[in-house]
């Protein structure tokens, strides 16, 4: 998928509306959802933290339409 | 507090070749584990062929459709050694055989392990998602 990685780098630098998710099986790790460019998609990357919360790799990324239900935004804390 | 939209709804995907991989027990399916993300994809098509995942209500269990015909041409099972495997024994089983013979090939950046010796396992995911999937009744595959 060409440019698959700068798509991967805007999810994680400008996610959706802000969000980054808690993922409902790891707690080592956090979901992005950044808009894929010109296609009805979001491009989704899961980032994996060691336990000092020091620095996330990126474990995968993929294209999906929709948030997995269950997950819930970390950040921002509340808009309610 | 603004939400994250569901592009594409499940009543826009195509069913038929998955329905019909569900009564041959998912026979002709691939399976690729990713064990860094600890993720199994089923998938009827290439590994090549570029699909999108669509979330359920399931937990675990997503779809994985064409994005040109729409159709479903897999699944992938999140979770899957953290919480799908201890939810089926048998399965668990049949997979614990399988690693310890698994070969690994590298399709890029998202498939890791390749396994062989499948069709017990692809007997247990089928039977696990016509039960939820309910004979093609639901189409969201509804937790049992």
């Amino acid at each position: 998928m060409a440019g698959k990685q700068q798509i991967v780098i805007e999810a994680i630098e400008h996610p959706v509306h802000d969000f980054i998710f808690q993922d409902n099986d790891y707690e080592n790790r956090e979901n992005y959802y950044g808009y894929f460019p010109g296609r009805k998609l979001f491009m989704k990357a899961v980032a994996e933290f060691p336990e000092d919360h020091s620095e996330g790799t990126i474990i995968t990324a993929f294209p999906t339409d929709g948030l997995k239900s269950g997950e819930k935004p970390i950040w921002p804390k509340s808009r309610d | 507090m603004a939400e994250i939209e569901r592009l594409v709804e499940t009543s826009e995907l195509i069913f038929d070749l998955f329905i019909h991989l569900i009564d041959e027990g998912f026979q002709s399916a691939h399976l690729f584990y990713d064990t860094e993300f600890d993720a199994l994809m089923v998938l009827f098509v290439p590994p090549e062929v570029e699909t999108i995942v669509h979330y359920t209500s399931d937990k675990n269990i997503a779809y994985l459709y064409r994005p040109d015909t729409m159709e479903v041409v897999g699944l992938q099972v999140e979770a899957f050694r953290k919480s799908f495997l201890p939810k089926h024994a048998a399965l668990r089983a049949q997979w614990e055989l399988a690693e310890r013979t698994k070969p690994v090939s590298d399709y890029g950046d998202v498939i890791n392990m390749y396994i062989e010796r499948k069709s017990t396992i692809t007997r247990e995911i089928a039977r696990e998602v016509d039960s939820k999937f309910q004979g093609g009744r639901s189409r969201d595959l509804v937790p049992a």
